[in-house]
């Protein structure tokens, strides 16, 4: 039961980094049907400018993270702009061909930069690390809280701007049928860069969390990462805002469990997870299912 | 009458006899600069790789050129083969010390075991994941890629996460493993263009233009999209055991999906839809990629830069849906000489 315990707040812990970068997915994919493969890439920059920010005396946690959240966002305004945009109306699989050359492009480019080479990096301690006993044996630490802290307030304030604003209105018009969207006088363009904005600034968020818990940072991080936050999403029911919460803690918690089961099973057993939901639940756990018309 | 029939014998295995001789005059040839020393056994790997990696590619583009599937998980059927033709050689039988009549006949088993057990897997993925559509059918293969990445991390007897060490290199450079690797290459060009210009392609056509006038047709749109996917499944699996028995080493994490999304940039690069594209594709980006190795960590930053520029101003690839006349079957000459032979009676 303790140990049950334990290894749940392992998976809360992982699972929320993952529906952080889930949403990204979920987003860009819910506003113009693409499966962003560069997405992952931005986690690992997120990471990386955190890592130099916390380099800079004064500056603590929140203001890497803050810092961590922008970079990436600008990048991926920038990427819509010159590499997706021009793209648009084109078949989705060479958008989808496009994404897949930024990834790579993202991924050796920081190869190259002098000053960040393909070394690992061990990620500073942004937070005191300190453990509170829960339960028996089952204890929880300083740094899980502050991921599932962090996340739960990143979430809320993306759904309240998804909700509640008007740039949010529009995301969700544009999701739900862009040529009328554009009809209605709504800026299809402007949304989707806001909308990649938001992604990415999560998808930062999760880069410096997941690295506050796991101290090692490379630049190949955002690739697996990035895949499995993809699958979190995909599990949830991709285009669902909460289906990418519920998508990145299942797999978290389903992947902390196998790999304390054997620990070659983690990485495949959340693919197995959902290939099982996939197959009864085709549209995931609470996407909206598609009526074929003729 | 008789001699009617053996010429239009000779008129209809023409073109296959030409081109058998194609292919043997060209390895001859590369056989020659190799002998001569023009051809180091480095530049005859890049070409022997590059042949691998058509024979997957045009397996991928029968799913999703032809069938209009979205399968991004070949690197798994690769695995697949690589890994059960491996068995055959390593575990089943001891390859080095069998006599050199059978090496052949067994390296041949090998890779039909490979290929088999590929299709077996295409047939098992194919099957249920049909229920989903799309995007959703790309992340199941996917998905299925690196599931059976992990499941062969678990297996011990063929190493495990370590990898598989000392495959006998049957098919490696030295060995003349050019000849069968052009074998393999040509069986699959063959069949496949056989495959496309046959009723069950045009099937597959359909299934892709659209699905639900298919089947109104009368065409059995599951049927032929699992075909599809055994059909793939098993070209990439003979290509993987091939390359087992090339390097002599394979390991896990070769068969990533890194190495699938590499497929897929190679069919989209030349030109999805076509077998041209496929072949080109695979071709001129495995050895641009090799001809880049110079430029050292700056050649993969390039690579994705250039693949950006050609999908915004080449989208439809290098071939751009064309194809090679000798890709197309004869069919319209046959059917209209044989309908003026009718009428003319």
């Amino acid at each position: 039961m303790e140990h049950f315990l334990q290894l749940l707040i392992f998976g809360v812990q992982l699972g929320v980094i993952y529906a952080l970068i889930a949403m990204g997915y979920t987003m860009v994919y819910g506003i113009i049907r693409l499966i962003n493969f560069a997405h992952g890439d931005l986690v690992m920059i997120g990471a990386f400018t955190a890592y130099f920010a916390a380099r800079v005396p004064g500056v603590g946690f929140v203001p890497a993270l803050l810092a961590a959240m922008l970079l990436p966002a600008v990048l991926s305004v920038l990427i819509e702009r010159l590499a997706y945009r021009p793209l648009r109306g084109r078949p989705r699989l060479s958008v989808l061909i496009t994404a897949i050359g930024v990834s790579i492009f993202l991924e050796n480019l920081p190869r190259v930069i002098p000053f960040i080479g393909p070394n690992y990096r061990s990620f500073p301690k942004l937070i005191e690390f300190r453990e509170f006993p829960l339960y028996g044996s089952a204890i929880v630490n300083s740094i899980q809280i502050t991921n599932v802290i962090a996340s739960a307030l990143l979430l809320s304030v993306m759904v309240g701007i998804v909700r509640f604003t008007k740039s949010g209105r529009a995301m969700r018009a544009v999701s739900f049928n862009k040529d009328a969207a554009a009809l209605m006088g709504i800026d299809v363009d402007r949304t989707i860069s806001i909308t990649f904005f938001i992604g990415a600034a999560l998808a930062g968020a999760g880069g410096v969390l997941y690295s506050l818990t796991y101290p090692m940072i490379d630049i190949l991080m955002g690739v697996w990462l990035g895949t499995k936050a993809f699958v979190a999403a995909v599990l949830g029911g991709i285009g669902s805002l909460p289906g990418a919460v519920l998508g990145g803690l299942l797999m978290g918690i389903v992947e902390v469990f196998a790999t304390a089961l054997y620990s070659e099973l983690g990485y495949g057993a959340g693919f197995i997870v959902l290939i099982l939901v996939l197959l009864f639940r085709p549209e995931g756990l609470m996407g909206k299912p598609t009526i074929e018309k003729v | 009458m008789k001699e009617r029939n053996a010429n239009a014998g000779i008129r209809r295995y023409a073109p296959m006899i030409g081109v058998a001789a194609a292919v043997v005059v060209f390895y001859l040839a590369i056989e020659y600069l190799r002998q001569a020393r023009v051809l180091t056994p480095y530049y005859v790997q890049i070409l022997m790789f590059g042949l691998l990696n058509c024979m997957v590619t045009l397996g991928l583009n029968l799913i999703n050129g032809i069938t209009g599937q979205f399968s991004i998980g070949q690197a798994g059927f690769v695995a697949v083969g690589a890994y059960s033709s491996a068995a055959v050689t390593t575990l089943l039988f001891e390859f080095n010390k069998l006599p050199a009549t059978l090496q052949p006949l067994v390296f041949l088993f090998a890779v039909c075991v490979g290929g088999f057990a590929a299709g077996v897997f295409g047939y098992l993925i194919g099957r249920p994941s049909l229920r989903v559509k799309g995007d959703y059918l790309a992340i199941v293969t996917l998905g299925f890629g690196e599931i059976i990445r992990s499941l062969i991390r678990y297996i011990e007897a063929v190493g495990g996460p370590r990898g598989l060490p000392g495959i006998p290199q049957y098919a490696g450079v030295r060995g003349g493993g050019l000849a069968w690797v052009l074998f393999f290459f040509t069986l699959t060009v063959w069949f496949l263009r056989n495959y496309i210009y046959s009723f069950r392609g045009r099937a597959c056509v359909s299934c892709r233009e659209d699905e639900l006038a298919a089947e109104t047709m009368g065409v059995n749109t599951t049927t032929y999209k699992v075909q599809a996917f055994i059909v793939g499944a098993v070209t990439a699996g003979a290509a993987g055991a091939l390359q087992a028995h090339i390097i002599g080493f394979i390991h896990p994490d070769q068969f990533s999906y890194v190495r699938s999304t590499d497929f897929l940039v190679y069919l989209y690069a030349g030109g999805v839809g076509t077998m041209s594209g496929a072949i080109i594709g695979a071709m001129s980006l495995t050895i641009v990629l090799e001809i880049l190795r110079f430029l050292a960590d700056w050649r993969l930053i390039i690579y994705g830069v250039v693949l950006v520029l050609m999908m915004l101003y080449q989208p439809n690839g290098i071939c751009s849906g064309k194809e090679f006349p000798f890709l197309i079957p004869k069919l319209k000459a046959a059917a209209k000489s044989s309908k003026a032979g009718v009428t003319g009676r």
